[in-house]
This record gives C-alpha cells, sequence and structure tokens, in this order.
C-alpha cells in the first residue's frame, strides 16, 4: 500500500468498481478499498440473474456482474479486508490484519453503498425475538453462509428485494404465508411479481402492513392490519423486512465535501447495479479530473432504460422472460395470445420457463450459486429445487458445470462464497 | 467442596453478581444459580444505566441510604473492575413556576439524604448547560453518571469467578426443601445444596421465597418501555430530565446519555400482569417519540435504532401505589434464608452496598474468615474502538485478527468478537457478544455483522449451527435443513 494515490476508492461493490474503472481511464494511480474479503459488495450474495442487461448486454447474476466489474477495473489496486476507518482533508486511515496505514488521495471516491431499514426505525412494537430479519442478511445467510434461516416466514415489502427473498425462500424449502405491501400495488417490477409471487402462489396483501411481532425466543406470529383497520395474526416463525434502504455516509458526518465525490447508493439508492456502476464510472473520472488537475470529460450517459413495468399484472397476463425484453404476454378470453414480440411467446405465454438458480453446498460447507444451463418451465421450480437440496459438489469452478442436474439440466456454476 | 456450597444466590443480575463477589472475598463455597443462559438477562440488562445521586428517594428509607453509599463509592468500583465509567452530571428542567417548587423540594430531600453536587440553575444557567432544550430553570445533580450495566455485571461476576465463585447457568429453581440445616435447591440444571440462600431473584424473588417456605411477598412486574437513538454528543452530553409531575397523563419522559454516546428515552411506567412480558407497545413507543422530541427538538426527523423493555420489581401494588422501601431480610422462620425483595431503582446504583449488607447477614449463619488472596481488580480485555490509532496499529501487529472488523457500526475486531465468545463465565450466544462488546447494536442492527457473528459462535464457540441462539434455548437463530 502506497502512501498516496490520485484517487482513493471506499468500497468495492459496483459502485466503487466503476469509479475504479473511471478514474484509471483518465491515467490517475487508484487504489480501492474494501472491507469484505471479495469485491462486489451486495452483488455477492444476488445469485438470481438479470444483472448486467444494460452494461454488459447479458443476463447474468450478481457474481458474474461482479466478475466484469472487477475486469474493467485493471489498473487499479484493489485491497479488500480492508476497512476505512477514519477520513480527514483527503486522508484516509485504513485498518487490515496487514497493520493500520495512512493513505493520502488526491480525490476520495466514496462508494459504501448503503444499509437496510430495520424493524427498530419503523418501529413496530411486539417482542423482540430470533427470527427477524432483513431481506439482504436474509439473503446472504442463505446464499453465502448455506444457513436455513427458518421454516414459515411472511415479508413485509413488496420491493425488488422483498420479491427476490421470497421466492429465494420458496426455493430453499420455506412456506412464504404471504408479502404484505403498505402501498395498493407491489412496488416491485411485474417480473418480479410474477416470477417471485404469483408462480409460487404467494399471497401479496397491499394497503397491509406488519403492527406486532410475538414470540418469546423466536417469533411465533406477526399481527397485520390493513388500512379498513382489519386485524390477522399469522403463524409464522421468520419475518423478512425489506422496507428501504438508506445511503451509508457516515465517514463524512459533515456532508460531501470538496475532493469527495459520491456514486452508487450511497449518492442516491439506484434501481439497477448497472446503474450504480455508471455513477461509480462518472465519480471515478471527475475523481481523477480533480486530483490530476485536468478538465474533465462529458459525463458518460446513463442507458436509456425502457420503462419497466411495476405492480400486479393485468388479469391473465403474465410476462415472459425469455429474452430481456420481458413483453407481457396475455391471452384473451378467446383463447388469440397477444403482447408477444416473437413466435416463442405465445408457447410461453402458456408454458413459462425460467433459468433456475439456487445454491448448493461443497462436501465442506462452502456455498455455491448455480444457474440452469437453459430455463426450466416454471412449474417444475420447486420439485427441481427439492431435487437438488442436499446434494452437493465437489471441486467448483465458476462458469462449469457443477455436475448436478434439475430435470435433466445441467446446473452451472456462477459463484463460489468466500466464507 | 463436599457437595453442599457455603452460600448458594438464586439470580445473576448486579446485585447477585455483586452478592457473590463480596462473598468471594472470604473461604466460602459459593455458587450462584441463574435460569438464564447469562448474567444480567433480567432487570440488570434492561434499564436507563445511571448512577442515581439519591434525591428521588425517601429520607430516611433504606434506598436513600444505600443509593447515597452506593453513588460514593461507583466511581472507585468501576475502576476496580475496569468498566466503563461517565460522571455526566443530570440536568432537571422546570418548565413552569410549580415545576420550580419540585425542584427546589427535590434539592432539599436530596441533601437530607446525605447527597452532594445539588443546585438549583437560572434561566441561563440551563441554556449553557443544555442549550438544545428549553425551559426557565432547571436543578444540576453533579454527582449522577452513566454506566454500562452489562459489563458491570459481566466485571462483577468474572470477579466473583476468579476469586472462586462458580456459575450456574440454565439453571432455573423449580423447588425447595430444608433438611437437616441444609437447603436442597432442585433447579433445571440438576440439584444443589447449601448452608444459605440469598434470594436476589428480582421478579421471581416473592416466588422463590415462597419456595423457601417464606410466603407473603408480592411482586408487582411494572414495565418500562425505552426507545433508543444514536447519540451526537453536540446534541446531547448529559442526561435531562423534566422536572417530575404528578398525574399529567404524559410520561414525563426521560433523556438519557450511554457510555456509548447513543441516546435513550424512557422509562414509561406501566403496571403488567406478567413478569416476563418484555414486549414494547405502540402507544407508548409514540409517546416516548413524541415527548422526547418536545423536551429535545434536534431529536425531530430522528428514526431509532433501537428499542427495549425492562420491568420494575415493585412491592407497592397498583390499586395503593405509594412507596416500598427495599426489604433486605434474614427470614427468621428459615434460618439461612436472606431474602432481597423489591429492587427497583436505585438497586444498580446500591448493588455494592447492597452486597455488603447481605454479608453482614451472612455472617450471622457462617463464619466468615478472609481469603489472603483474594483479588477485588478485574481487567478488561482491550476495546478497540476507544484506542487511539497507534494503540490499534500495536495490536494489529501482535496479533491480526484485531485488522479485522466484524462490527462496522461500532467498530468491533474479530479479536474482540472471539474473546468475547471466549468469556469466562462460558455465555456463548449473540446477546452474550453483544453484552461484552457492542456489536450488533448499531445502527443496522446486525444487518451486517449478524452472518459474521453467528458464524463465529460455530467457528470459535463450537457451536452446531442450529445452537446458536439470540439468547438461549428457544431462540434459535437458524431453522430448518441445512443444505
Amino acid at each position: 500500500m502506497k502512501e498516496y494515490y490520485d484517487v482513493c476508492i471506499i468500497g468495492g461493490g459496483p459502485g466503487g468498481l466503476g469509479a475504479a474503472a473511471g478514474a484509471v481511464s483518465l491515467g490517475a494511480s487508484v487504489a480501492l478499498f474494501e472491507r469484505n474479503a471479495v469485491t462486489g459488495g451486495v452483488l455477492s450474495q444476488c445469485i438470481h440473474d438479470g444483472f448486467g442487461l444494460y452494461r454488459y448486454g447479458a443476463a447474468l447474476s450478481g457474481p458474474e456482474y461482479a466478475r466484469y466489474a472487477l475486469d474493467e477495473a485493471e489498473g487499479a489496486e484493489i485491497f479488500t479486508g480492508c476497512t476505512v476507518t477514519g477520513l480527514s482533508d483527503r486522508e484516509l486511515t485504513v485498518v487490515s490484519p496487514e497493520g493500520l496505514n495512512r493513505v493520502r488521495a488526491g480525490a476520495i471516491v466514496m462508494a459504501t453503498g448503503c444499509r437496510e431499514r430495520t424493524r427498530e426505525a419503523i418501529m413496530i412494537p411486539g417482542t423482540r425475538p430470533a427470527g427477524i430479519f432483513t431481506a439482504g442478511t436474509a439473503q446472504e445467510l442463505m446464499n453465502l453462509r448455506g444457513r436455513a434461516i427458518g421454516k414459515r416466514a411472511v415479508v413485509l415489502g413488496s420491493g425488488d428485494i422483498g420479491l427476490i427473498a421470497a421466492r429465494r425462500m420458496k426455493l430453499r424449502g420455506m412456506e412464504v404465508a404471504a408479502i404484505c405491501e403498505a402501498r395498493d400495488e407491489p412496488s416491485g417490477l411485474t417480473r418480479n411479481v410474477v416470477q417471485c409471487a404469483r408462480d409460487f402462489g404467494i399471497p401479496i396483501l397491499t394497503g397491509t402492513t406488519v403492527t406486532e411481532i410475538f414470540g418469546k425466543g423466536r417469533v411465533s406470529a406477526v399481527e397485520i392490519s390493513n388500512r379498513r383497520g382489519e386485524k390477522q395474526v399469522i403463524e409464522c416463525d421468520t419475518l423478512i423486512l425489506s422496507v428501504g434502504l438508506i445511503p451509508e455516509r457516515e465517514l463524512i458526518p459533515g456532508g460531501e465535501a470538496e475532493g469527495i465525490f459520491l456514486c452508487g447508493n450511497c449518492k442516491r439508492i439506484e434501481q439497477l447495479a448497472d446503474l450504480a456502476t455508471v455513477s461509480g464510472e462518472n465519480a471515478g473520472k471527475a475523481a481523477a479530473a480533480a486530483a490530476l488537475g485536468i478538465v474533465p470529460e462529458g459525463e458518460v450517459s446513463v442507458p436509456e432504460l425502457p420503462v419497466l413495468p411495476t405492480g400486479f399484472p393485468e388479469d391473465g397476463a403474465t410476462v415472459c422472460t425469455g429474452c430481456p425484453r420481458g413483453c407481457t404476454v396475455k391471452t384473451e378470453p378467446d383463447g388469440r395470445v397477444t403482447g408477444n414480440f416473437c413466435p416463442r411467446g405465445e408457447e410461453l405465454a402458456k408454458n413459462p420457463e425460467r433459468y433456475l438458480t439456487l445454491t448448493v453446498k461443497t462436501p465442506e460447507g462452502k456455498s455455491v450459486s448455480l444457474r440452469s444451463a437453459r430455463p426450466i418451465p416454471v412449474r417444475c421450480h420447486l420439485s427441481a429445487a427439492e431435487e437438488l437440496k442436499s446434494q452437493k459438489t465437489e471441486d467448483p469452478a465458476v462458469g462449469r458445470p457443477s455436475g448436478l442436474f434439475a430435470r435433466g439440466v445441467p446446473m452451472i456454476i456462477t459463484g463460489i462464497s468466500p466464507y | 467442596m463436599n457437595g453442599i456450597f457455603d452460600v448458594l444466590v438464586i439470580g445473576a443480575g448486579a446485585v447477585g453478581c455483586a452478592v457473590a463477589r463480596e462473598l468471594s472475598a472470604y473461604k466460602l463455597d459459593i455458587g450462584v444459580l441463574e435460569k438464564g443462559c447469562d448474567v444480567a438477562p433480567g432487570t440488570s440488562g434492561r434499564n436507563s444505566a445511571v448512577v442515581h445521586a439519591g434525591f428521588n428517594n425517601a429520607t430516611g428509607s433504606l434506598m436513600a441510604k444505600l443509593c447515597v453509599e452506593g453513588n460514593r463509592g461507583f466511581e472507585k468500583l468501576c475502576r476496580e473492575l475496569d468498566v466503563p465509567f461517565v460522571n455526566t452530571g443530570k440536568v432537571l428542567v422546570a418548565f413552569n413556576d410549580e415545576d420550580i417548587e419540585v425542584l427546589k423540594g427535590l434539592v432539599a430531600k436530596g441533601k437530607a439524604n446525605g447527597c452532594t453536587g445539588l443546585s438549583m440553575l437560572s434561566r441561563e444557567e440551563l441554556y449553557a448547560r443544555v442549550p438544545g432544550v428549553g425551559g426557565i430553570a432547571g436543578m444540576e445533580s453533579a454527582s449522577t453518571s452513566v454506566f454500562d450495566p452489562f459489563l458491570y455485571t459481566v466485571a462483577l461476576a468474572e470477579n466473583a469467578q476468579k476469586n472462586g465463585a462458580q456459575f450456574l447457568f440454565n439453571s432455573e429453581v423449580v423447588g425447595i426443601s430444608r433438611e437437616n440445616g441444609v437447603f436442597r435447591v432442585e433447579t433445571a440444571g440438576g440439584v444443589f445444596f447449601s448452608r444459605v440462600l440469598v434470594n436476589s431473584a428480582g421478579l421471581y424473588a416473592d416466588k422463590i421465597s415462597a419456595m423457601a417456605g417464606v410466603e407473603g411477598y408480592r411482586i408487582y412486574p411494572c414495565r418500562g418501555e425505552y426507545l433508543i437513538f444514536e447519540g451526537d454528543s453536540s446534541l446531547l452530553n448529559v442526561p435531562v430530565y423534566p422536572a417530575p409531575r404528578k398525574g399529567i397523563g404524559g410520561l414525563g419522559v426521560h433523556l438519557t446519555v450511554t457510555t456509548e454516546g447513543d441516546i435513550l428515552v424512557g422509562p414509561s411506567a406501566e403496571y403488567i400482569g406478567s413478569p416476563a412480558d418484555t414486549a414494547t407497545t405502540a402507544e407508548i413507543q409514540h409517546k416516548l417519540l413524541t415527548e422526547a422530541t418536545a423536551l429535545l427538538p434536534g431529536l425531530s426527523g430522528r428514526v431509532p435504532i433501537g428499542a427495549y423493555s425492562g420491568i420494575r420489581a415493585k412491592q407497592a401494588p397498583p390499586e395503593k401505589g405509594g412507596f416500598f422501601d427495599f426489604t433486605v431480610k434474614s427470614e427468621p422462620a428459615v434460618p439461612g434464608l436472606i431474602n432481597l425483595i423489591g429492587i427497583e431503582s436505585p438497586g444498580l446504583t446500591a448493588s455494592l452496598p447492597l452486597a455488603k449488607m447481605v454479608r453482614g447477614l451472612v455472617a450471622e449463619h457462617l463464619s466468615l474468615e478472609a481469603k489472603p488472596d483474594f483479588d477485588p481488580t478485574r481487567k478488561a480485555p482491550p476495546c478497540f474502538r476507544r484506542l487511539s490509532d497507534g494503540e490499534r496499529a500495536e495490536l494489529i501487529a501482535k496479533d491480526p485478527a484485531w485488522g479485522e472488523i466484524f462490527c462496522r457500526c461500532r467498530n468491533v475486531t474479530k479479536a474482540e468478537i472471539i474473546a468475547a465468545i471466549n468469556n469466562p463465565l462460558g455465555a456463548k450466544t449473540l446477546s452474550s457478544i453483544k453484552y461484552r462488546t457492542r456489536a450488533a447494536t448499531g445502527r443496522c442492527q446486525s444487518g451486517y455483522c449478524m452472518g459474521k457473528l453467528t458464524d463465529a459462535l460455530v467457528t470459535w464457540g463450537g457451536l452446531k449451527p442450529g445452537e446458536v441462539t439470540l439468547r438461549g434455548r428457544g431462540s434459535e437463530i437458524f431453522r430448518g435443513d441445512e443444505e
């Protein structure tokens, strides 16, 4: 670790990696500090796909996207296992098992991401038993540490994160009693409402929130209430909270300052990893320009995104996930299929297929994320997951077949947990 | 030991652990029976964490006497135990003339009780002391302080253990009988015998006393809810309480700063049916928020990082109310039974004086021979976040585990987590780690460290994943089939 870099980046998620690429491209010396053992940030635990459609033109899983983004950052010095504990006047204090270092920077990019809003912050009354998890924590425990977090869950929050968590729990063999959503429509993408909730028979209860938690040692039930004041108690042993993300800016209590450039979720919560990376690239370039005293070039433009529908699908409609276009395909009362851009859509509307993503373990207990080599009929996903349960994969290599099959379809390795 | 303890203490709260430590200075076989899986699982772990001055207690009462005595000795005790203690003082605020009279009354009562450092504050002095709070006048209590009740109780217990006391967790007392002058105590963890029983079972002291043959005591659980806010010394660095008012409908909410700098709001006061009902309620949580923001407008817009409730072991019944003093009694009907009943506030402040009183009562039954090698001091493990960069670098050079941060909200390192898991008392739960390190108590509420801490309990605590709990059996974090 040197004593000075033109650009120091705090955080190695999709934003920080983009910043590294941006800063390197202007010829700056760049150091990136990541507190975890690997870069990738939250992407390391996002084993489902859909990442990188815009930046890399493919529907990647989180770990795959993270590898692409790390490749783009070539030329930067990446320090993992390093936590920035202090920041003062462009001097970083970096703590790691190797020691405590002071590093000066010409300019700094903060890519510290966000944290999840907690039960305490939204003041849900009741007891404080085990079994309450924010969705990201539940995801980490299941996907990177292979833990069984419960038997029957209620999810609060129908944004994409809550929907994805619900599906993940179903594939783990858990019951998901309901997804509660305070607003009148689910806030996640329609695509996710369909493929995470509807296809797994999980009811989404709108205008509803969790109003009390019960359970002495472990959650035993939650009370939910709707706008009409009607209450219902749902027995469960797990409550998953997906109630918002909060930018993490604790290193700069005084707010933004000269020489410090924010990017990604710590600047503004982004809907897609691709957007966090673009945000990072721009911050990296601006930081490099500031450090080198050169005129910053024009910003990398945000890719033009099609407006993706959110909320419930139309009655009788489904979202085809045969390609990134994601057409909303509908079967009319007279049997005709409409809305599909290509002929496959007609078939897919009747028999939806999707890539199956889940995790298995090595005999040593390491979690490995898999994706089916081809889409599998949605109606077979639960039984395929059941089939793969408790099977092990040996000597995993990313991108290679795992040796395991779901309904005869090979399962390919997309990531290996660092734990 | 021939299988018979000299003294069994029932309840490992702050008072029970203080008693064990006090008695461990003598050549006695001492055991502490605790139904939970760690020390301070009950009221000792759910309170305002204040070392009170003693002006709130009835003049001439045991509470007043022991509170003042406890306050005087607390700083020295915390130094011996190497636990955090901050002499913040405390400010009470008057909003009208009636309040001012009440505060003057408290100053007088305090002086009568032997408190020091009590004075009235003018409006200017009040503003200078706590600029973020309104009010027309105030009262300062210079001898009021804050401490960490978790580390305090842990330290008392560790020191008692170092001097020979045994701690037996998961040992709920279910039956007590007496034969030939020896108590037979049946617990969930086995049967034990003892010459003397000290009942410091807090919320269950009435039941334990009845089991031992002395009925007639009754504990009325009275719950107090709290909110926790992340602190900011520019916002508040001294506890602030409004002047107490009778029957106003509001809670008269208190603001207390902790040794971590966080802000506690509360407690409320509500008689409840069960001594185990530590739930929080929507109604009171919102009242706490509203009143706290009215008292300290700078809190407006902030969200809490935590909520909890503690239950007072009151002897005063709800219909009658009124004042009940501490009961510390060697029971004549059952020789060898020493009861501690109704130890509510200022129980923590008075914990050492209470322990000394108990020692005096034990001396009536057993001969107390001092141990020449008794060591009242206990050294705490280093606390990374309180160290300078130079000290941190030194520790990392000795052991790289000091350079790996597990809890990023509180800056708690892997080395501290491992030390907390390997604590001398043998408690291995998430809450045991929280008590000893403050990990998992910050703004993300273990969102980012739950995985690391639970893995650590497996790797270094030797637990199977299904044995990792929040606070003992029944609170398992993981459930279902592992992959």
